[in-house]
Formats: C-alpha cells, sequence, structure tokens
C-alpha cells in the first residue's frame, strides 16, 4: 500500500518533470511521456500509449480552446484535416493493440519502430520553416470551404492572406500522422508542423497554432479504440493527464522568462538517447540483436 | 452573434475544466473505495498488468470520469453544428461526418 502510494507520487513527479521540460524542447509532452515510459519502465505498451494519446488529445483540446478564440488557428481548415486524421488515427490505434497483442516479438516491434521514429522527429524539429509561404488559393476546395483567411499581422503592419495549398500532397501526408499518433500515442504537431508549413504553404505562426489545436478531434475517436479495449488504466491515465498538463503550463512560462537554448539541446541529446534505448530494446525483445542498453 | 469557433473553444473550455475536476475527485474517490488500487498500480508499473475492467463501484466511478472528457470534443461539435451549417454548409457536413465517425467509435461498432 506504501509502496504503491510512492509509484503514484513518482509518477506523478514523472510526468510533471516530463510536462515542464517538453515545451522547452519544442515538443509536447505526449512525445516525450510515451517513449521514456516505454524505453525507461515496464509498463504495458498498451497502457503507456494510452496514457501518452489522453496527453495529447487533452493538450490539444487546451491548445484549440486558447487558439479558437483568438482566431489564430483556423477552424474549417481543422475540421478538413480532421476528416483525414480521424479514420487514420482509429485504425493505427487498431493496429498498435493488435501488434503488441502478438506478444513480445509485437511489443519489441512497437519500441524498435518508436526508436527509429524518434531519430524522424528530431530530424524535423531541425527542419527550416518559412515565416510567410506564397499562397496559392485557386482550389475548388478552399472556395468551397471557405478556406481563404486575411489577418493582420502586427509584425509586418499589414494583412496577410493565407489558405491551405496542395492539398492533394498534403491530406495523404496526414492520414500518415494520423496512423502514428493513434499507434504509437504521441502527440504529432512535430510532423504537422513541416506539413503545413513548408507542403500546405501556411504561415509559421498559423502553422503552429494548428498543428497544437489539430489532433483533439483525430486523438478523442483513436482514445475510444483503448478505452473500449481495456487498454485505459485510470490511475496511470489521469495522474500522468493532469500532471503533463500542470507541468507543461509552468514550462510555456519558463519557456518566456529562462534561457533554454542549452536546455533544448540537452533535451534533444535525452531524446535521442531514448531513441537509441528503445531501438536496442525492442530490437532484443524481437529476438535480433541481444545487445541492449539499459 | 459568436461564430463557431469561438463557440467550440467556449463550450469545449467550459466542459474540460469540468472534466479535469472530475477526474481528480474520480481517482481520489477511487483511492479511498478500493484500497487494493495502489497494489494494482504497483503490478502495473511492474509490468503484470496489461489491461484494466471496472469491477467495483468506485472503478466505474473513475472509468465515467475518463469518459466523460473523451466526450469533450464530440459534445462540442454537436454544440456548434447549427451555427456552423448557417456559416458554411460544407463544414457543416464535414463535421457531421466526423461527428458519425465519433459516434460509431464511441458505440463500438468500428471495432476491429
Amino acid at each position: 500500500m506504501f509502496d504503491g502510494a510512492l509509484v503514484l507520487l513518482g509518477l506523478f513527479a514523472l510526468s510533471f518533470g516530463i510536462g515542464v521540460v517538453a515545451p522547452l524542447a519544442g515538443v509536447g509532452g505526449g512525445v516525450l511521456f510515451t517513449p521514456v515510459m516505454l524505453g525507461f519502465t515496464n509498463l504495458h505498451p498498451d497502457l503507456v500509449r494510452a496514457t501518452g494519446l489522453a496527453i495529447a488529445c487533452y493538450s490539444s483540446i487546451m491548445a484549440g480552446v486558447t487558439f479558437f478564440k483568438q482566431r489564430i488557428a483556423p477552424f474549417r481548415f481543422i475540421l478538413l484535416v480532421s476528416t483525414v486524421l480521424l479514420p487514420s488515427a482509429i485504425v493505427g490505434a487498431q493496429a498498435g493493440i493488435y501488434v503488441t497483442a502478438l506478444g513480445k516479438w509485437g511489443q519489441g516491434l512497437v519500441r524498435a519502430s518508436l526508436g527509429v521514429l524518434m531519430f524522424f522527429v528530431l530530424a524535423l524539429l531541425l527542419v527550416k520553416r518559412l515565416d510567410w509561404p506564397e499562397p496559392r488559393c485557386s482550389s475548388r476546395v478552399v472556395e468551397v470551404l471557405g478556406l481563404r483567411y486575411i489577418y493582420f499581422e502586427k509584425t509586418l503592419e499589414r494583412e496577410v492572406v493565407y489558405c491551405p495549398s496542395r492539398l492533394g500532397i498534403g491530406l495523404p501526408l496526414l492520414a500518415l500522422v494520423g496512423f502514428g499518433s493513434g499507434f504509437f500515442g504521441l502527440g504529432a504537431a512535430w510532423a504537422l508542423i513541416p506539413i503545413y508549413n513548408l507542403v500546405m504553404r501556411l504561415p509559421l505562426k498559423v502553422t503552429a497554432a494548428s498543428a497544437s489545436a489539430s489532433l483533439a478531434i483525430a486523438d478523442t475517436g483513436a482514445l475510444w479504440v483503448y478505452t473500449h479495449s481495456e487498454k485505459m488504466y485510470p490511475e496511470l491515465v489521469i495522474t500522468a493527464a493532469l500532471a503533463v498538463l500542470l507541468g507543461a503550463q509552468i514550462g510555456a512560462k519558463l519557456l518566456l522568462r529562462a534561457r533554454v537554448r542549452f536546455v533544448r539541446w540537452l533535451i534533444l541529446a535525452i531524446m535521442a538517447f531514448n531513441g537509441v534505448q528503445l531501438l536496442t530494446r525492442g530490437l532484443a525483445e524481437m529476438g535480433i540483436t541481444l545487445v541492449r542498453i539499459i | 452573434m459568436k461564430e463557431a469557433d469561438s463557440l467550440y473553444a467556449e463550450a469545449t473550455r467550459r466542459l474540460l475544466y469540468a472534466a479535469f475536476i472530475v477526474l481528480a475527485a474520480a481517482l481520489v474517490t477511487h483511492l479511498a473505495l478500493s484500497p487494493d488500487a495502489l497494489t494494482q498500480l504497483e503490478k502495473a508499473v511492474r509490468g503484470e498488468v496489461s489491461s484494466w475492467a471496472p469491477e467495483r463501484f468506485s472503478d466505474h466511478l473513475v472509468l465515467y470520469a475518463i469518459y466523460f472528457i473523451n466526450l469533450v470534443v464530440p459534445i462540442g461539435l454537436v454544440y456548434i453544428l447549427p451555427t456552423l451549417y448557417r456559416e458554411n454548409k460544407a463544414a457543416a457536413t464535414l463535421t457531421v461526418f466526423i461527428v458519425v465517425l465519433l459516434i460509431l467509435e464511441i458505440l463500438g461498432v468500428l471495432r476491429a
């Protein structure tokens, strides 16, 4: 009983810490939570992914509250992308549960592929972005859904016109992101930002807000998959989700005050180590290698 | 009259904060009423638990709290549907598609 209380307290502290440092690295809490828990604890992958997904989903709802009200994230655009993200996240969640049900080998596969994905996350975090990409608003979809937006940008002292371009390339890419989010139980702003900014040519400020608010609908659907499959562990979900969200509030404030360059690089290095560790542990569980770091 | 995005933001904000309070209250009640809940958590952390299903009243309490927070988005979307229909019929159609998909998932129809 006493040990259990310590476990709960430790879980809260760890999740809170993840919540604080994640914004400093420029990622969401869900992106750090799932790999850290899968890499360094013995918790069952399904329980970890359900919790990571809950963190990503609730964070995204919170972001939507702020960004839709301030009109930084275009709501009808989010609805459009959600029609792709939602079904793919549901399929991803079902696939994830199916793969871990294969036993040790399946769990190893999840860990190893997440390890590889961590390096992809790091690479995308380093990709250069465009502040004001040139919009091409000639698409019929843009016209019908009214996706041509104008807002006044204070820093430029002029109105900025923008609309999502190249939907034919962007939307299929979003299907991959939705699948990954449901499969791994991860937030996916790191993947959405380059797609929205470099492929769909949304301004960087709009991109960042839209990416944060995009996964609320999709991850809600994926969460119900985990809930129906009895893969939600209440103490874990509630404690970790509340702690990460609380920590993220503090992390966001620290981001404005502290010099975070060193901290950011430190966290990115930890993510890289976490990636290697997940990969080696996963491959060892699959019986491919014997070497395992931690 | 408020636009759909503002209405959605307002509705989800209220529901989300209510859900956080319900979640915290349900967790405390669950821990108080289920003496073995922490022992079970220890087992889960050791990797001995792979799924969880409610057995007692307090288990259902905590499960319903999770249901509630998972319903924030669908409720918000249904709430703004009439306003969205007046603003843009195509966007309202997309929302209907999303809501139907979510309802099917919530009812367990889409389980593989």
